[in-house]
């Protein structure tokens, strides 16, 4: 910007120009030059009289050098076409930009900067399968206007390797009351690409969409995570959340495939279904669950990711037998800035000591989106099997559902959706809902 | 009769598809600092640097991406051309990105390719796309790498 490089050098010849502490003669090497509010204020009118001078000089020489109507971007020339008449000193200072628009809370004197970044939904739920956060309601569903989450996520880094971030969600529930729940917090140390460690409390890298997505429902092209990645508190049945350490990073020499490797440890799920299913606080075992992973995000096709996982824990339910409880995952991803392509499956194994058989619980769904403009028609089928007589598992029978529906970017930051699902379940007539949403960020 | 009713919706908004900004060939320089031993990058790597998969040189220099203004027409073919992204998009995919907890990529907003060469020419990590029509003027100062082993101005240079 030359007006901001000509208010600098104005601002500087005046600095020059006037003693800064009132005095012919500044004492020399002095740093503590003083300038009175009588001098500062007449310096400032001063600069505002120069700046409105530029103005005027600027708009002058615009309107004469300038046609009409004139593009404000030169239209790329071929390499031969000469010279172009741009200067090689900057215009303007360059600016430091995360990418991503963040607020940003800087204390004066110094310390980490504060990202802040919002997100919300609203909904309007029509039948008995429309919610898209909780399954099952437990009440009979009524046509309903539904404040969905309002999620504060906030991250800073504390120093070059370490960093912090957290989401903080205040939300209701089928109660209608209002609770607030911390539902991640991790500090990271990132010593290289080839290793990061965090602690806390983590989404656990089962899967795909559980890391991929979050509480905020503006990233998501449906209305809500698939049911199989449900939050515990919402009639999940896979551990979601673990409180503990979770480390990852690039495995070496693998550029073009790009491999990358995870393992966590953490307190795993409560072994009693009644209790706060994440355990935040205490554990009720001294083991600990354990969670690897890997995935490679091939560089010869941009926007495919393949990866898996297997978790392991053993549950102490109070008056049965301790479960083993295993947890595979695979799913391929494709994804790029039309397509969408989510496949997962999941073997959740749930094994009673004692006990000859296994509980064996596939889960599973596929999404498929394609952009058109601003809209991006999906549709999503999945399915869960959880054995009757499961040990542990709060979801039992079948759940087998389609959903269509429609995502609307409506500006850059708001989105509408709308998505009808079909559902069947065992022993139960197919059931249907519709649901409109607005999500999203700011 | 349901399912013809989507396809053909489907296949009506496929008609609206393919809106975007169309950026001719031979309009885009990569260039990095004259001490970068790189002398030829893919689109592959190109797109994996800018959506911040990659944040480090072969010599574990740490990269620097320079960036023109979001509304400049270099930014925009560059996004499109390599990230295959709007600006939109890519905002919300390095959004997605923090959120999911990758460390924010900081990239350096300059207004003009005079600046993005000076920028580069100052930081060892350095990497920018600029104007091809700003080589002559830009090019002393830093070096232009290779695309896909294409030099600008070659046949088959892909940007």
């Amino acid at each position: 910007m030359p007006f901001k490089i000509c208010a600098f050098i104005l601002m500087v010849a005046l600095f020059c120009v006037f003693p800064a502490n009132g005095q012919d003669s500044p004492s020399q090497g002095s740093q503590n030059t003083m300038i009175t509010p009588e001098q500062y204020q007449q310096l400032l009118s001063e600069l505002r009289a120069h700046e409105e001078r530029i103005k005027e000089l600027e708009s002058a020489l615009g309107a004469k050098g300038a046609p009409p109507g004139a593009p404000a971007e030169a239209t790329p020339k071929a390499l031969s076409a000469g010279p172009a008449p741009e200067p090689m000193a900057p215009t303007a200072p360059p600016q430091e930009d995360s990418g991503a628009h963040d607020h940003m809370i800087r204390l004066p004197g110094g310390g980490p900067v504060l990202r802040i970044r919002g997100f919300a939904d609203f909904n309007l739920d029509a039948g008995q399968d429309a919610n898209p956060l909780i399954f099952p309601l437990g009440t009979p569903a009524h046509t309903s206007f539904q404040f969905g989450e309002f999620d504060l996520f906030l991250s800073s880094n504390l120093s070059k390797r370490v960093s912090f971030l957290s989401e903080i969600v205040y939300g209701s529930d089928q109660t209608n009351d209002w609770g607030l729940d911390i539902e991640r917090l991790e500090v990271s140390y990132k010593a290289s690409p080839y290793f990061e460690i965090s602690g806390g409390r983590f989404h656990s890298s089962i899967g795909y969409y559980n890391t991929a997505f979050h509480h905020g429902t503006w990233f998501q092209t449906a209305t809500g995570r698939p049911f199989m990645f449900y939050f515990e508190d919402s009639g999940g049945i896979l551990p979601v959340h673990g409180v503990g350490v979770t480390t990852t990073g690039l495995v070496p020499h693998t550029g073009r495939l790009g491999l990358h490797w995870i393992a966590e440890v953490s307190n795993g799920r409560s072994s009693d279904p009644s209790l706060q299913p994440v355990q935040n606080f205490l554990s009720d075992k001294d083991h600990k669950a354990f969670n690897v992973a890997a995935y490679a995000k091939p560089e010869w096709v941009p926007g495919l990711q393949v990866g898996g996982s297997y978790y392991r824990d053993r549950l102490v339910p109070f008056g049965t037998p301790d479960v083993n409880q295993s947890i595979g995952s695979f799913y391929a991803v494709y994804t790029n800035s039309n397509w969408e392509s989510l496949n997962e499956i999941v073997l959740l194994r749930n094994h009673p000591d004692g006990m000859t058989r296994s509980f064996n619980a596939p889960l599973g769904y596929t999404q498929i989106s394609r952009k058109f403009r601003s809209y991006r028609p999906y549709y999503r089928f999945q399915y869960v099997n959880v054995p009757a007589g499961d040990p542990v598992n709060i979801f039992t029978g079948r759940y087998e559902s389609h959903s269509v529906g429609l995502r609307m970017d409506f500006t850059d930051y708001v989105a509408l959706k709308a998505q009808y699902n079909r559902l069947y379940q065992r022993s139960v007539s197919p059931e249907n809902g519709l649901d409109l949403q607005m999500a999203f960020t700011f | 009769m349901t399912g013809k009713c989507v396809c053909a919706t489907i296949l009506i908004l496929a008609g609206c598809a393919g809106a975007g900004a169309q950026c001719p060939t031979g309009t885009l320089a990569v260039i990095v600092n004259r001490s970068n031993s790189t002398e030829s990058l893919s689109i592959a790597q190109l797109r994996r640097i800018l959506i911040g998969d990659v944040r480090a040189w072969p010599d574990h220099k740490s990269m620097a991406v320079v960036a023109r203004d979001p509304s400049s027409k270099v930014s925009q073919c560059a996004l499109s051309s390599i990230a295959r992204m709007s600006e939109a998009e890519y905002h919300r995919y390095l959004m997605s990105a923090e959120f999911r907890g990758d460390e924010p990529m900081v990239i350096q907003t300059v207004d003009s390719d005079g600046s993005a060469a000076h920028v580069v020419a100052g930081s060892a990590g350095g990497i920018a796309i600029v104007d091809l029509s700003s080589l002559p003027s830009i090019s002393s100062s830093v070096k232009v790498v290779r695309v896909n082993g294409k030099n600008p101005g070659e046949p088959g240079y892909p940007l």
